[in-house]
């Protein structure tokens, strides 16, 4: 376990700025997710903390000493690579022993961590194989292994489920988090994966275009988004966003007035917002559909497509000229496409931000 | 409409021309060793095969000339250039490749112009140079102008081998906490090791059939090579072609015997990194 700051890195190649300069503190024993679009520059930040890339300007620290200029070693950090980089001439026992090969540790020391961390991660009875004989989720765990075998200060992973399908991505989802229990590191987590994030992390780092978006825990994200593209990017499906003129305010709401004039009461956010034109958004799975709808906040729209998924129903509605998305949680075997219907926007769940 | 063809047929087609191309191409080896099974009055017979065959051609050669030492000295000196060629190309390719050192690629693209040499223009400086450092009659004399010449082209393969190699594993090897000579030998070398045997056996090949700088450098028997044997069945005034084919045969055996037993090797080498894998 330990604690790593980076204080004012930056990145840039030439000319071109990838990350300008940012500061971040993940504590002692943290799991922390690094998430956002591809070419955000979140891989390019985990790499500067790796100590693969040299930063621009600025320092990383490792429990408050300066390792800048450091190698990976002895800023005691392991790394789980997207293409798993395993030696692909070594067999799975001499991929995970590589690294106390390499420091000179005993033969029967590495014997016993090599057994010790496939025994952790159902490798026992892979040991002798080669990695192309070994499935993706196998290659992962074998990756995963080489890393935790060195001990390592902070654990580094790099998207490290992307290469798996769906159902295996699942799977090692569970493992990762079952062996964060059993290892109780200081873990960064690189996705663009805003489920893998929101169902591993202590802590979500939202990056845009290098910079830091928003910084907090996974609920406190999705319910308090501080800007559309951190509203955009957690949550699935993404928040519904309209277009809306303020129309007025109260102490505590707005009232907004959409494109095809429906007035919407919303609630006030955290700052007051300057100008008139406004983005209202709304999570699919707060939008209120059926019987028993209140007066306030109704809007109509035409059904599109209708998505069952079994346990829920996705609908995807023309909204005026704007696309909408709601997840209801039941079967709504009576709604087509083409159907007139009519939902409502709880002022509580209205997320108001700057156009 | 497409026409169907069928796919026995079109095999035995490919086959048989694939045959043909191959006879076409075996003719020489088989002219040679016909004539080195030859009695001098068929020697130049016009037809591919002469009967009786006699094998008196081959003891004459063996008889005449000390071959095991000249096998002996033809191996130090191709399996010393081997060393040296596979040796320096890799370490320079690694620099290149996975370093990226300051300036190492101007240091490349200058290696890269002395392929363009032909030896015919280097050997009189280079007799004079090691006339000059006393490597003449010496197998260093050999061995050091091989392994320069055959280094290039070697790195022109070794490079472009690790260029193609995932660059995470050299970055795993660096969080593992290796130094560039740890990722050079644990890494480097084994994922390159198709490309190793090619260059390898190119350049066995290639040392092993030169000439003309043996001939230059060598005068003393005890440190000739196999390929000036030849040459004294063939002279201005005097020729025995059946000795001298004979000679040649026993001089390509070793390397048609080392094809076969790493042609799987080499063929892999050529085509390793053609397609992403």
């Amino acid at each position: 376990m330990s604690k790593l700051e980076l204080r004012s890195v930056s990145k840039s190649f030439g000319a071109l700025e990838i990350i300008p300069p940012l500061d971040l503190t993940i504590e002692h024993g943290e799991f922390c997710a690094l998430v956002g679009p591809s070419g955000c520059g979140k891989s390019t930040l985990l790499r500067i903390i790796a100590g693969l890339e040299p930063a621009s300007t600025g320092k990383v620290l490792v429990d408050g000493e300066d390792v800048t200029g450091a190698e990976p070693p002895e800023r005691g950090v392991a790394m789980v690579f997207q293409s798993y980089a395993l030696y692909p001439h070594m067999n799975v026992s001499a991929n995970i022993g590589f690294g106390l090969k390499i420091a000179r540790k005993a033969a029967d020391e590495i014997s016993s961590k090599v057994g010790e961390a496939a025994q952790k991660l159902h490798l026992d009875a892979l040991l002798k194989r080669m990695p192309r004989e070994l499935s993706g989720g196998q290659r992962q765990r074998v990756a995963i292994g080489r890393a935790i075998t060195r001990d390592p200060r902070i654990f580094l992973l790099d998207e490290p489920l992307s290469n798996l399908d769906a159902a295996l991505r699942g799977g090692m989802r569970v493992e990762i988090a079952r062996l964060r229990q059993n290892l109780d590191a200081t873990m960064i987590y690189v996705t663009h994966d805003q489920v893998e994030a929101m169902t591993l992390a202590d802590r979500i780092v939202v990056m845009n275009k290098g910079r830091i978006e928003q910084i907090g825990a996974p609920m406190d994200l999705y319910h308090h988004p501080a800007n559309r593209f951190v509203a955009g990017f957690i949550g699935s499906p993404s928040m519904n966003f309209f277009t809306a003129d303020i129309a007025g305010y109260t102490t505590t709401d707005f009232l907004l007035r959409l494109s095809d004039g429906t007035q919407i009461v919303a609630d006030h956010g955290a700052a007051p917002l300057s100008g008139e034109r406004v983005t209202l958004g709304i999570r699919p799975e707060h939008i209120e559909f059926g019987d028993g709808l209140a007066e306030d906040n109704r809007v109509s729209g035409t059904v599109q497509v209708v998505e069952r998924l079994g346990c829920d129903t996705l609908l995807h509605v023309d909204l005026s000229g704007s696309p909408m998305v709601m997840r209801q949680p039941r079967d709504l075997p009576d709604i087509r496409a083409g159907e007139r219907i009519t939902c409502r926007f709880p002022t509580a769940a209205c997320h108001v931000f700057a156009s | 409409m497409r026409r169907r063809h069928h796919p026995t047929a079109n095999r035995v087609i490919i086959h048989v021309v694939l045959l043909l191309v191959l006879a076409l191409w075996m003719i020489p080896e088989v002219y040679m060793l016909s004539i080195g099974l030859r009695t001098p009055e068929q020697a130049f017979d016009a037809t591919l095969f002469a009967w009786p065959l006699t094998f008196s051609n081959f003891i004459t050669v063996i008889r005449d000339n000390p071959l095991p030492m000249f096998f002996l000295n033809s191996l130090i000196v191709t399996l010393s250039t081997v060393a040296l060629v596979v040796a320096i190309s890799s370490l320079f390719a690694f620099a290149c490749a996975v370093l990226n050192l300051r300036g190492s690629l101007t240091l490349y693209a200058t290696l890269l112009t002395t392929l363009m040499v032909p030896l015919a223009s280097l050997v009189l400086p280079l007799a004079i140079l090691l006339k000059t450092f006393g490597w003449v009659n010496t197998y260093a004399g050999l061995v050091f102008p091989y392994a320069a010449l055959g280094v290039p082209f070697a790195v022109v393969v070794l490079k472009a081998f690790m260029e193609d190699s995932p660059k995470e594993l050299f970055e795993a090897a660096r969080v593992d906490g290796c130094n560039a000579w740890q990722t050079y030998w644990h890494v480097a070398l084994p994922l390159v090791r198709p490309a190793l045997v090619f260059v390898g056996i190119w350049q066995f090949i290639s040392t092993w059939n030169e000439f003309f700088l043996a001939l230059i450098i060598l005068t003393r028997d005890e440190v000739k090579t196999l390929t000036i044997v030849p040459m004294q069945y063939s002279g201005l005034y005097m020729a025995n072609p059946g000795a001298l084919f004979a000679i040649l045969t026993l001089i390509a055996l070793p390397l048609i015997l080392l094809y076969v037993v790493v042609q799987r090797a080499f063929v892999r080498g050529l085509l390793a990194g053609a397609v992403k894998g």
